[in-house]
């Protein structure tokens, strides 16, 4: 059939609602005249495929004339593309965690790389990735594709200086591991160590590791400990002295404990959980949120962080010990 | 039978020196050595300091007084050098432990609790006395209490008498907690009880500082923590 019958058919067959024969039609003609813009157009109305849709909506406006509408219908597509290949994303990054959250390790990491492939540029995913790979080159590779998606991330820039530190030095790596608690492969890390040294210092140091590592294996394993459980222990210590410290400048009695050092008391917890805080939970998102992606990795936002807890709890302290002072040396002014 | 714990058979886990409670003992004989220097000046000197830095329960309960510094620095004051070294050879023996399982300030601000615990159960349970308070052995039982609780299993390396000739048996650390208990705690609480006899130490004391080791707890490391709740040794 002529091309040019066929198209008119075609644009009958779409008035007339019969998108099946419609489509079938106009992929006659753009298989005959690719470059027939028209048939394009048409054809871009006739496919439900997203992808499909712009594909043939990019072949109709590849000529100098854009029409305004079809421009503006590209850009909705491409939103709605956009859109959707970001909640398959994030469907699948949800995937590859609940899998890695319930031991099937294999089928994360098959998720992630699937990511990957499709996504090329999706940083979470890579980042995942490098923690999901075993070999350390991959490692390596994954990190350094995430500081190609974003020099900024701190996190990965950290993790990848360690890597590439224990990279080569089994016995650095063992360390690592133990620290991560991987320690199979501590273990693996600590044999290589001992048999390729070349001192006798080194293959001792690797032996000693070996020797307390296969102790802590023999232990019964280590049950998990919410860090915000650590944070709450560490943040009532030091409010618990100060408060049995008030109840004795207060005679025993917690009514006639001055009302300042009750308002200091809140001093005392505050200044006590930003300790704790940065103690235990370097990572928390309170850190990176006021300090930048780094967190509390830098030692000076660790310094200053400890200094502001201090501040908040060495003058509660002061406050009752001079008050006490002060008390003392009333009392001393009566001594016989 | 006479016994003493000499020191910790086994190792730290986590550091290496003690330094927190090589600092409080240095504190303590440092101090010690003050009280000397007072008191070979002059008796109504060492009289007045005991008046001011020791803690007494019923300026306490009168709001007169230091207060809380009193009741701090009545911690590091003792009554002579059978009392010093005897608190601070415990405090040495049980207290480097307990130091490396919460490291050296949380074990500091652990001692200091279990001091002030110990003053606390004191003043409560006798508001009227006028005898100044002194000496860490409320601390150091709480120490001692913490220890317990850690390390159940831990041993002592302790000096025994049995007939004449010594002993150095390595023992579980609980004996040598019972035997402090025992005759810390038991018999002069019976003797007081039964036979009315008036004691000079602090029993009550003692036994608040005991009660306050379970305040280790908010000091651990994240680390002792977990070990101690996964039943492995801490």
């Amino acid at each position: 059939m002529n091309t040019s019958i066929c198209f008119q058919q075609a644009i009958r067959a779409a008035r007339a609602g019969w998108r099946d024969r419609a489509r079938a039609l106009l992929i006659d003609v753009v298989n005959n005249e690719p470059d027939n813009r028209l048939a394009w157009f048409w054809l871009s109305d006739m496919v439900d495929d997203l992808d499909e849709q712009i594909e043939a909506l990019e072949n109709a406006l590849t000529s100098s004339h854009k029409p305004p509408e079809a421009m503006a219908r590209l850009s909705r597509l491409y939103a709605q593309r956009e859109e959707r290949n970001k909640q398959r994303q994030t469907q699948l990054l949800e995937k590859a965690q609940f899998a890695n959250s319930t031991g099937r390790v294999e089928e994360a990491r098959q998720l992630l790389l699937k990511v990957v492939e499709e996504y090329e540029q999706n940083e979470i995913a890579w980042l995942m990735l490098s923690e999901m790979v075993d070999d350390t080159i991959d490692q390596i590779a994954a990190l350094e594709k995430t500081l190609a998606i974003n020099p900024d991330n701190g996190w990965a820039r950290h993790r990848l200086e360690t890597l590439k530190r224990i990279h080569g030095n089994p016995l650095a790596r063992g360390d690592v591991y133990v620290e991560q608690g991987r320690l199979d492969e501590a273990q693996k890390a600590y044999l290589n160590a001992s048999v390729q040294t070349h001192t006798v210092l080194e293959q001792r140091a690797a032996e000693r590791r070996l020797t307390a590592l296969q102790k802590l294996m023999a232990e019964p394993a280590l049950k998990p400990v919410n860090p915000v459980l650590t944070l709450a222990r560490w943040t009532l210590g030091l409010p618990l002295l100060y408060g049995l410290m008030a109840f004795i400048q207060g005679g025993l009695k917690p009514l006639a404990v001055p009302l300042e050092l009750y308002l200091a008391g809140v001093g005392v917890v505050l200044g006590s959980f930003i300790l704790a805080s940065a103690s235990a939970l370097p990572d928390h998102r309170l850190w990176t949120f006021l300090l930048g992606p780094d967190g509390l990795r830098k030692p000076l936002a660790r310094f200053c962080v400890a200094l502001t807890g201090l501040i908040f709890l060495v003058g509660p302290y002061v406050l009752l010990l001079s008050e006490a002072l002060i008390r003392l040396n009333n009392y001393r002014v009566t001594l016989p | 039978m006479a016994m003493l714990p000499l020191d910790d058979a086994e190792p730290s886990r986590y550091s290496h020196f003690p330094f927190m409670t090589v600092a409080i003992i240095w504190l303590n004989v440092l101090i010690m050595g003050f009280e000397f220097g007072v008191l070979q000046n002059n008796l109504a000197g060492f009289r007045e300091l005991l008046q001011l830095f020791g803690a007494i329960p019923s300026l306490i309960s009168a709001r007169a007084g230091g207060g809380a510094l009193s009741s701090i620095i009545a911690m590091f004051l003792h009554g002579g050098l059978l009392h010093l070294s005897g608190n601070m050879l415990a405090l040495w023996v049980f207290g480097r432990r307990v130091e490396d399982a919460c490291g050296p300030w949380r074990f500091l601000f652990f001692y200091l609790i279990c001091g002030m615990g110990a003053n606390i159960v004191h003043f409560l349970a006798e508001p009227n006395s006028s005898a100044p308070v002194i000496g860490a052995t409320g601390a150091v039982a709480g120490v001692m209490g913490a220890y317990i609780l850690l390390f159940p299993k831990g041993r002592i390396r302790a000096i025994a008498f049995l007939s004449f000739a010594p002993a150095w048996p390595c023992i579980r650390a609980f004996w040598v907690v019972g035997y402090f208990l025992l005759f810390n705690l038991l018999l002069p609480t019976l003797d007081a009880l039964f036979n009315k006899a008036d004691y000079t130490a602090a029993l009550w004391a003692h036994l608040g500082g005991f009660l306050a080791c379970f305040s280790v707890f908010l000091f651990l490391r994240s680390e002792a923590f977990q070990r101690y709740f996964s039943k492995a040794p801490v």
